[in-house]
């Protein structure tokens, strides 16, 4: 099986991981990874399109720090607005989960 | 200029910032593949590879905004195209780029001044061998060293590779030239004529025109004589359509005729359809430049936003609709008809107050 990314699931999986905390783009991909058990292939190249693209949304917001080994990063935190969109992304995912679950089963 | 900056910073800001990620994200990848006991090496074109290729960043940077079509949008953002000196500037751009484009830019501003730009040019005359279609086709080898000694002329060279220039002295006229020329070579389809006088015919109907339309302009200005700031913009940027217009007449005829100047039947026929486009041209940019003029405030230049339209259309006698628009400062009003509105550029109403 494949274990690249449905279209849109993206946002869902980095909006979840920063629940956590703020965190930057590196930190977000090794989270990723690590969670899916080096399973999900993050497109890396995607991922900071993709948090630019929430950042204009308003579900996330970012400002300028230093990493673990004193570089400057970016690090992307959620916003209230951000909280909301997962809960949304999260019942849209379910819903799909469900229904994928069910045609597997009947099929 | 200050919005211009203002898109520029914005979308270079865009592309620095991706870039610094991306070189952050690779640094720590590539750290952290060599903790892992890979070659420094490899280790790098690894992490290069899970970051993407430059196709991938090229697709990244469209999506962000961040491509030249990126620049575009923040450039209609920050409507830089409605800022007072987007028109000259883009105008002087373009004549710029005429001369640039042109194989012979001196000859252009020359045919433009219409004289020559060096004072010593002034008595210059131009010698070639005219053909049966009047086409000035070049002047031999042989003819040019036997008019090497001629009395009258000095400073003889090669003009455009094939034909002939020289100075003429003071005492001797251009037709007693073109006689000892014919006599010297043998020649009789030699021609000299002022080099000048090439010049004056090829630029002389694109020059009527302008001529034409700034006889016009003194109607224009005798009417909003009390509006001078905005009057002296407006002939500003007209005089920079006609310079720039000029040029671009100059250059089609250099790059159309290689300035060979003929007046045989298929010529004609360019030439008419030349001028036939060159008069649609100059009708757009009276057009570009009265409908940018209108929509600008007298006295801040800011072109006018807020259209707010009052009155009904069904109503034409009684209560007639007009558009009403004012400039984001509030001293410039501007009421339209239902019929001048019609040709309103097309514009968001809060787009002035917010980046104005």
């Amino acid at each position: 099986m494949s274990g690249s990314l449905l279209q849109g699931t993206l946002d869902l999986l980095v909006l979840r991981v920063l629940v956590a905390g703020p965190q930057h783009g590196y930190a977000i991909s090794r989270r990723l990874m690590e969670l899916s058990e080096e399973w999900l292939n993050v497109d890396e190249g995607s991922l900071y399109p993709c948090l630019y693209r929430m950042e204009k949304k308003g579900w996330i917001r970012s400002e300028s720090g230093r990493s673990e080994n004193n570089r400057k990063a970016r690090f992307y935190s959620l916003t209230d607005a951000g909280v909301g969109q997962l809960e949304v992304e999260r019942e849209g995912w379910q819903r799909l989960q469900r229904a994928v679950g069910r045609i597997l089963k009947r099929a | 200029m200050r919005r211009v900056i203002n898109a520029l910073r914005e979308w270079m800001q865009l592309r620095v910032r991706l870039r610094d990620e991306r070189q952050f994200h690779r640094d720590r990848a590539t750290a952290d593949l060599r903790a892992l006991g890979l070659s420094a090496r490899a280790a790098k074109r690894r992490a290069h590879g899970r970051l993407g290729s430059r196709q991938h960043r090229i697709l990244a940077l469209r999506e962000l905004g961040g491509d030249w079509a990126g620049l575009i949008r923040l450039f209609l953002a920050h409507r830089v195209h409605a800022s007072p000196s987007f028109q000259p500037m883009a105008l002087i751009a373009g004549s710029l780029l005429i001369l640039l484009l042109s194989p012979a830019p001196r000859l252009i501003l020359e045919s433009v001044a219409g004289q020559p730009l060096a004072a010593e040019d002034r008595g210059a005359v131009f010698i070639s061998n005219q053909a049966r279609n009047l086409t000035y086709v070049g002047i031999t080898k042989a003819d040019f060293e036997s008019i090497q000694s001629l009395h009258g002329l000095t400073k003889l060279e090669r003009y455009q590779s094939i034909h002939a220039r020289a100075q003429a002295n003071k005492d001797v006229t251009v037709a007693a030239i073109e006689a000892m020329v014919r006599m010297r070579t043998g020649n009789p389809r030699l021609r000299a004529i002022p080099l000048f006088e090439r010049h004056a015919i090829v630029m002389g109907p694109a020059k009527a025109v302008w001529r034409l339309l700034a006889f016009c302009s003194l109607f224009f200005v005798a009417k909003f004589r009390s509006k001078r700031r905005w009057l002296g913009y407006g002939l500003a940027v007209g005089s920079l359509h006609a310079l720039a217009s000029l040029m671009t007449w100059a250059l089609a005829i250099q790059l159309w005729s290689g300035i060979a100047w003929s007046t045989d039947g298929r010529a004609l026929l360019g030439f008419l359809f030349l001028s036939a486009v060159y008069l649609g041209v100059v009708a757009l940019q009276c057009h570009v430049w009265w409908r940018d003029l209108r929509r600008r405030c007298p006295r801040c230049l800011e072109s006018l936003l807020l259209p707010l339209t009052e009155g009904s259309t069904d109503c034409f006698l009684l209560n007639s609709a007009t558009t009403e628009s004012v400039c984001a400062h509030g001293h410039g009003v501007l009421v339209e008809t239902p019929w001048a509105s019609r040709f309103r550029p097309e514009q968001s109403p809060l787009q002035g107050l917010v980046h104005g």
